[in-house]
Parts: C-alpha cells; structure tokens; sequence
C-alpha cells in the first residue's frame, strides 16, 4: 500500500480522470447480447451435428468389426491364428475406430455449450 | 456480486451476462483505448473481450477477481490488435519516434477533455495503460501487475515515467519514445 501511496498524484489523476470516455455506441450491450445469442446457436448446432457424427460412426465401426468377425471367422474355419493378417488389422481398426470416438466425444464437449 | 452474477450465466441464464456488459464495457473500453489509440479498434477489441469471456467463464478461477481476469483478456486482446495493426499500417515505423501532437500547441482553441484525450493517445501503450489502471480503476501496483503481467519494478518504472510524460506532453515539451 505505501508502494502504491508514493504514486499518488492528484493533478494526473484528475487528468486521467477528465480523459476517460465511454463507449458511444448506445447499442453496445444489445449487440453483445446478440453475438452472444448466436454464438450459443452456432455452437448448439455443431454440437447437434457432431452428436449424430458419433452415432453413425458407432454404429459403423461396430458393424464393421462384426462383419469382419465373421468373414475371418468363415475363412480360417476353426484354426484360430493370433498372427493372421486379417486378424492384426482388424484389432488395429477396432483400436483406430475406438480412439477417433473418443476424440470426437471430447470434441464435443469442448465446444459443448 | 460478480460472483452471483457469474453462476447466474454458468447455470445458464445469458441473459445475466448483460451485468458484465454494463459494468465493465466503459472501464474495458479506457484500457482498450489507452493501447490501439482508435475509438473504432477499441471498441471492437472490447467486443472479443468479451466474447472470450463468456466462453471461458467456465474455466474462470474464482480466488481471482473477475475484474482482473477480464481485464488482463482485453489487455492482451488489444496488445494483440495493436501488433496486428502495426503490422498492416505502419511496417515501417515500428520502433520509430512518435513524434508530439498538434492540438495541444494551441490549448486554447481546445477544450481540457480533447487535450487530455489527446495527450493519452500520444503516450506509449503501456504507459497509457499503466495510468488507466492506477489512477482511473485505482488498481494498486501488484494489481496492475496481475492485469499485464509486469513485475513490480517494472510497473513503477512505467508509471513514473508515464506521469512524467503526460507532464511533458500537456505542457508542450518534448517527442516521447515508444
């Protein structure tokens, strides 16, 4: 407090005080209330978009292990072999599919209004 | 109050954020000013202040003033503009001389508000910023430091040489240096 008390300097601040203006804008508030309100919009409807993103790509990704399932299943009949190409791209595509989800849950809750 | 109104706006009632607008757009509107030198860049600077604001008073740290934290945004935002501007106006004057004003070599033809507002566009942001945060918001030093980030050596430098210079410009001295 003394610190601040060494700078107190009544003719500055009288000038300072006699050059401080306002906004002239008489609709300031009202615009920002309208940027504001279109920003929630924006955001509300990338949020939409991006919930149904999610959906189809789950719905994708697990229709797609499925059908690979099978195949893999049906070609390899009952020899199941851990090292079988099919097989480590199907878990690298499973991982892949799993993670990109994650990614855009998190997405979604970062722009989530 | 800040407090109430800012849980107001989190549980989602925006309409509360009118509050903010109102208090502190005039004070935001000063500092801005004090630093890009144009009513018309304040002001829009002061609108993306604000912007940021409302999409981040969610992370907002309530042991911090919302007064401080808003206004450490519209500091940066306008150094920001200011940086911006100088790059697309001025590439060539950079760190050159501002050289002194004509208005106030005939204060009489001007009244005192034009030849103050005058005298705070021809100072230095910094300085400008320094004087509007100490003696107009009636920051103290270490709050003035917690807006810009200055230490505390540094903001008495500034401010004494800010009063010394808005001295020497109102009584038609000298050129400052930026």
């Amino acid at each position: 407090m003394e610190e601040s008390n060494e700078f107190q300097d009544g003719y500055v601040k009288s000038l300072i005080l006699q050059g401080a203006s306002k906004i002239s804008n008489e609709t300031f508030e009202d615009e920002m209330m309208l940027k504001i309100q279109a920003s929630i919009d924006h955001k509300k409807e990338v949020t939409a978009k991006l919930s149904l993103d999610i959906r189809y790509f789950r719905i994708a990704t697990i229709m797609g292990i499925t059908m690979a399932v099978i195949l893999l299943t049906k070609r390899m009949s009952f020899s199941v072999n851990l090292l079988y190409p099919g097989v480590i791209s199907l878990f690298v595509l499973s991982v892949a599919g799993i993670m990109i989800m994650g990614n855009l849950k998190r997405f979604m809750r970062l722009y989530k209004y | 109050m800040d407090d109430h109104y800012i849980d107001r706006v989190l549980s989602g009632d925006v309409e509360a954020f009118r509050y903010f607008l109102t208090t502190y757009k005039d004070m935001a509107f000063n500092l801005s000013v004090s630093i890009v030198k144009d009513d018309h860049y304040a002001e829009e600077v002061v609108q993306d202040a604000f912007m940021k604001a409302f999409d981040g008073l969610a992370s907002f740290n309530r042991t911090a003033k919302f007064k401080s934290w808003f206004y450490r945004i519209v500091v940066n935002e306008s150094f920001q503009r200011l940086r911006k501007m100088k790059r697309q106006i001025h590439p060539i004057t950079m760190d050159s001389k501002v050289e002194y004003l004509e208005p106030l070599d005939q204060p009489q033809n001007s009244n005192e508000y034009d030849r103050v507002r005058t005298a705070l566009k021809v100072l230095p942001a910094k300085e400008g910023l320094v004087l509007n945060l100490f003696y107009l918001e009636e920051h103290s030093l270490k709050e003035v430091g917690d807006v810009t980030g200055w230490t505390l050596a540094n903001t008495k430098v500034l401010l004494h040489r800010a009063r010394k210079n808005l001295r020497s410009i109102l009584s038609n001295k000298k050129t400052i240096k930026d």
